[in-house]
């Protein structure tokens, strides 16, 4: 019995850059895996099956670009997948591998690799080399999310991301504020839809799913420097997944 | 001569409320947040508290609540209600700005359609309220035409001993007297005095701020602009005001079988009042504050002869860029009409 006549979607998952966490992810939540796999026909998904095909129709994208032959990979794909996701923060925003790229790259070769020096370019996302369909951030992503979006996507309806910050589902727990704990958290311009799980755990939201629609940062800037937090706290909070722009300063 | 309780027959008095079939609740402290919450003695009370982070509120209209199990099958749709709770409760030590709160709401709740869920939880719930005899900053109920003894919304009335060593008794409904009776032979006469009230000083002239905001060319003033620039969005003073009823249905559930629930909303998410059509009449978050301010100090008394607003305070106290009710009548006190 299938009334809404859900499309078994073509899938296929793809790890550059990155720890294959986001992919694992997929895997989890046993009690609605064989519901969220009713509604996929896996392709090719190294972590969740042996079989590889090369007809997929939509294609996640985890990791972010750091190599020449990744390039050339993620070119393909982009060719056979009509639906191309980034998925995870490093697709989407570089993420934690970004901080490669504040360091001459022949120094870190040689600090990292030593004698055996390889060759590697600057991390760049995913929408750097081609054209994204649609960003699922988060590191990792929230399984609950990717279920309501492959969902969407099966059934023919939008697909949304809440345009709100990550404070309103911090406060829907009444959590108290880690403003008022004395530290800088990004949850008043960090995109909601993670459930505010680091901050209700007592952790500064970090940003990994990158800046909100709807925020009020000079508001939220105001609020650091009032409280006389450490700007430096904010500038390394806001460059960690490098999701943010980074803030025009005085330093030199 | 005034009867009174001790405050070392408080647990004796949970313990017979609590025989008789009540179910007993009160300002608790936890590791980071205070609430009223139920207790097994009394003990758990953090009667020190000048009042709970969290609102009475959400003992009578709580966050989530499940109204409608549905069901889809092939020919038919199967519902199936749920029904609101009938436990017996007493609530001991509810500050006067909380249970004004409910009060204020219960006209809100029954005015057109009997919200089934607040008034059985209304009518088998004893308010005991103790007044303040200490405050803090932000409690403003004074500005608001009440008092650290106010009795609204109380069936029972404790005013705490100058010893500090118990109450005075006053009850207040027939609710409130019934309960009373349950430990009549644990209250004993004295002639004690009670302690004076906290001193709450006024911080804003209300009647200057409604006249105000009754203007109606004040609606597109720039002064909404300017109150709201610092506003984050998020939610905090709504969620935790006693007074802010708003709410949301949501149908939570796969294709075939789900949950209707009834959820808090707030006026200060963009979501609030977006239409299908992806039209947002308060697209602005300084027209959502003004609708905030509007509705608790304009529309509502228009409506129900009271400012939806009993001075706690908590909107201040809480919000994360020092913003709330207060700062914004203060303001508007300063204007001119």
């Amino acid at each position: 019995m299938n009334p809404i006549n859900a499309m078994k979607l073509k899938i296929a998952s793809f790890d550059f850059t990155c720890c294959e966490g986001c992919q694992l992810q997929l895997a989890n939540r046993e009690s609605h895996l064989i519901d969220f796999f009713e509604l996929l026909d896996v392709r090719n998904f190294r972590e969740i099956s042996s079989e590889r095909h090369d007809d997929y129709d939509i294609a996640l994208i985890e990791g972010s670009i750091s190599r020449r032959d990744e390039v050339e990979r993620l070119l393909k794909i982009r060719q056979q997948a009509k639906v191309l996701v980034a998925f995870g923060t490093c697709a989407c925003f570089g993420g934690i591998n970004s901080l490669k790229n504040r360091f001459p790259l022949d120094k870190i070769v040689r600090d990292v690799y030593g004698d055996m020096a390889v060759e590697t370019l600057p991390i760049r996302k995913i929408s750097d080399l081609v054209k994204v369909d649609l960003s699922i951030p988060g590191c990792p992503v929230s399984k609950e999310e990717v279920e309501r979006i492959i969902v969407s996507l099966a059934t023919g309806s939008q697909v949304t991301l809440p345009k709100y910050p990550v404070c309103v589902e911090c406060k829907q727990q009444l959590n108290t504020c880690l403003f008022e704990l004395g530290e800088i958290c990004l949850g008043p311009i960090t995109r909601a839809g993670c459930n505010a799980v680091c901050p209700a755990g007592k952790t500064a939201c970090l940003g990994c799913r990158g800046p909100a629609e709807e925020i009020n940062m000079p508001a939220f800037l105001e609020l650091v420097q009032e409280r006389g937090l450490n700007p430096r706290d904010l500038q390394d909070k806001l460059a960690f997944y490098n999701a943010f722009e980074p803030l025009a300063t005085d330093e030199t | 001569m005034t009867r009174i309780l001790s405050s070392d027959k408080l647990d004796n008095c949970v313990a017979r409320w609590r025989k008789a079939g009540n179910k007993v609740f009160g300002p608790v402290k936890k590791e980071t947040t205070s609430s009223y919450a139920a207790v097994e003695s009394a003990a758990e009370f953090d009667l020190g508290l000048i009042l709970p982070d969290r609102s009475v509120k959400e003992l009578f209209f709580p966050q989530t609540e499940p109204m409608m199990r549905y069901s889809i099958k092939k020919q038919a749709i199967d519902t199936e209600d749920f029904q609101p709770p009938i436990e017996k409760r007493i609530i001991f030590g509810v500050r006067p700005c909380d249970a004004s709160g409910l009060a204020i709401d219960d006209p809100l709740f029954g005015w057109d359609y009997k919200d089934d869920f607040w008034f059985k939880r209304r009518n088998n719930s004893v308010i005991i309220t103790i007044a303040c005899t200490k405050s803090d900053d932000f409690c403003m109920c004074t500005s608001l035409k009440l008092a650290p003894d106010s009795t609204k919304g109380a069936d029972v009335m404790l005013r705490p001993l100058q010893n500090g060593k118990g109450w005075q008794v006053e009850e207040l409904t027939d609710r409130g007297r019934e309960a009373v009776k349950e430990i009549a032979d644990l209250l004993q006469d004295s002639a004690e005095p009670t302690a004076p009230n906290a001193m709450v000083p006024e911080k804003f002239n209300l009647d200057a701020c409604v006249a105000w905001l009754r203007n109606p060319e004040n609606f597109e003033s720039s002064f909404w602009k300017e109150i709201s620039m610092r506003c984050i969005g998020c939610g905090s003073c709504t969620f935790l005001c006693p007074t802010c009823h708003c709410f949301d249905f949501q149908d939570e559930g796969d294709t075939y079988n789900g949950i209707r629930r009834k959820n808090w909303d707030s006026c200060s998410f963009a979501l609030f009042t977006m239409h299908t059509s992806g039209h947002n009449p308060r697209s602005t978050q300084s027209a959502r504050w003004r609708q905030r301010i509007m509705h608790k100090f304009n529309y509502f008394p228009g409506k129900f002869n009271v400012n939806s607003c009993s001075g706690c305070g908590r909107c201040s106290r809480q919000c994360p860029v020092d913003m709330g009710i207060t700062e914004t009548l203060q303001a508007i006190s300063t204007l001119q009409p």
